[in-house]
């Protein structure tokens, strides 16, 4: 196998790519609905989803894996706390 | 490239080593720009959650498709500048300059599809004035789509130093740390596509 495709960043593509089809057949077209998920309970989905897509950004595509721990820790506390937030406004507003 | 970072980042023998990926200053930039935008979405969620009836009808718009292309044309662009500099930094310069060109063909395949939704909006009356979620619309996607243009313009700054590298060998440090640094800024307009294309286009 082409060693670009065995490297990291192309595994972490992948499963980024594999995340969004999963949130769009669940979200978009409906499914979670049918299978019963509430809207809160599809929103907070969607937004988690959104926030592993966007950690393995920051991990494999912008190197913060590597990154002293300050810096990684930061900005995955950052969009650990925007998710969390996003979710308790729609839950408690 | 630069010394002992990218060697180590070559070899993939991080072990111990931790180093800042190309520069501080482009992570202060990285830091204000996604609080900003972080704090748009916090506006947006608690408007979206006091107003829900108003919002889930104004968003029937948005064509969840359209949100599901450009998300794939951005992770599919950042993955090939990610490898286009990986590339750079092992000097294989003819796969880092097909890379980079498919980087920013994806990338433009992003600004010209979000121009043509535009397009098709406004042609039906949808405009930032129409409602409150139209507003937070048109207001974060458009930021997020000059924040695009600026990064391709930085995409296109190492195309011209991929091939530099492949004609002269060894790039000046500074060049290294901005080539770097251009590939972090577009990381992160991908980054704050994902969260638009998970409020607009799925949560609604």
């Amino acid at each position: 196998m082409n060693p670009i495709l065995r490297q990291r960043h192309t595994r972490s593509y992948i499963l980024a790519l594999a995340l969004t089809l999963v949130s769009f057949w669940l979200a978009a077209a409906d499914h979670a609905a049918h299978l019963g998920a509430s809207g809160h309970m599809i929103w907070a989905l969607v937004l988690v989803i959104a926030g592993i897509k966007i950690r393995l950004v920051l991990m494999d595509f912008m190197e913060l894996r590597s990154a002293p721990l300050g810096l990684r820790i930061s900005f995955e506390a950052f969009l650990g706390g925007i998710a969390v937030t996003l979710i308790l406004l729609d839950l408690l507003v | 490239m630069t010394a002992i970072d990218t060697d180590v980042r070559v070899r993939g023998e991080m072990g111990r080593v931790r180093s800042v990926p190309a520069e501080a200053g482009i992570w202060v930039f990285v830091a204000l720009d996604v609080l900003i935008f972080g704090w748009m979405f916090v506006l947006y969620a608690y408007q979206r959650a006091e107003h829900p009836v108003v919002f889930h009808a104004a968003s029937d718009v948005i064509t969840p498709a359209f949100g599901l292309i450009y998300t794939v044309l951005l992770l599919t662009s950042s993955w090939f500048i990610v490898t286009a500099i990986g590339s750079l930094r092992r000097h294989e310069h003819q796969v880092a300059e097909r890379c980079i060109n498919l980087g920013i063909g994806f990338g433009a395949a992003f600004a010209v599809l979000k121009v043509v939704e535009y397009s098709i909006k406004f042609a039906h009356g949808y405009l930032p004035v129409t409602n409150q979620f139209l507003m937070f619309y048109f207001v974060l996607t458009f930021v997020h789509f000059l924040h695009a243009s600026g990064g391709l313009i930085a995409l296109g700054f190492v195309r011209n130093q991929i091939r530099r590298s492949a004609e002269n060998g060894q790039l000046p440090r500074q060049n290294v740390q901005l080539v770097e640094a251009a590939g972090i800024f577009w990381h992160m307009v991908d980054l704050l596509w994902i969260f638009l294309f998970a409020l607009f286009y799925l949560g609604k």
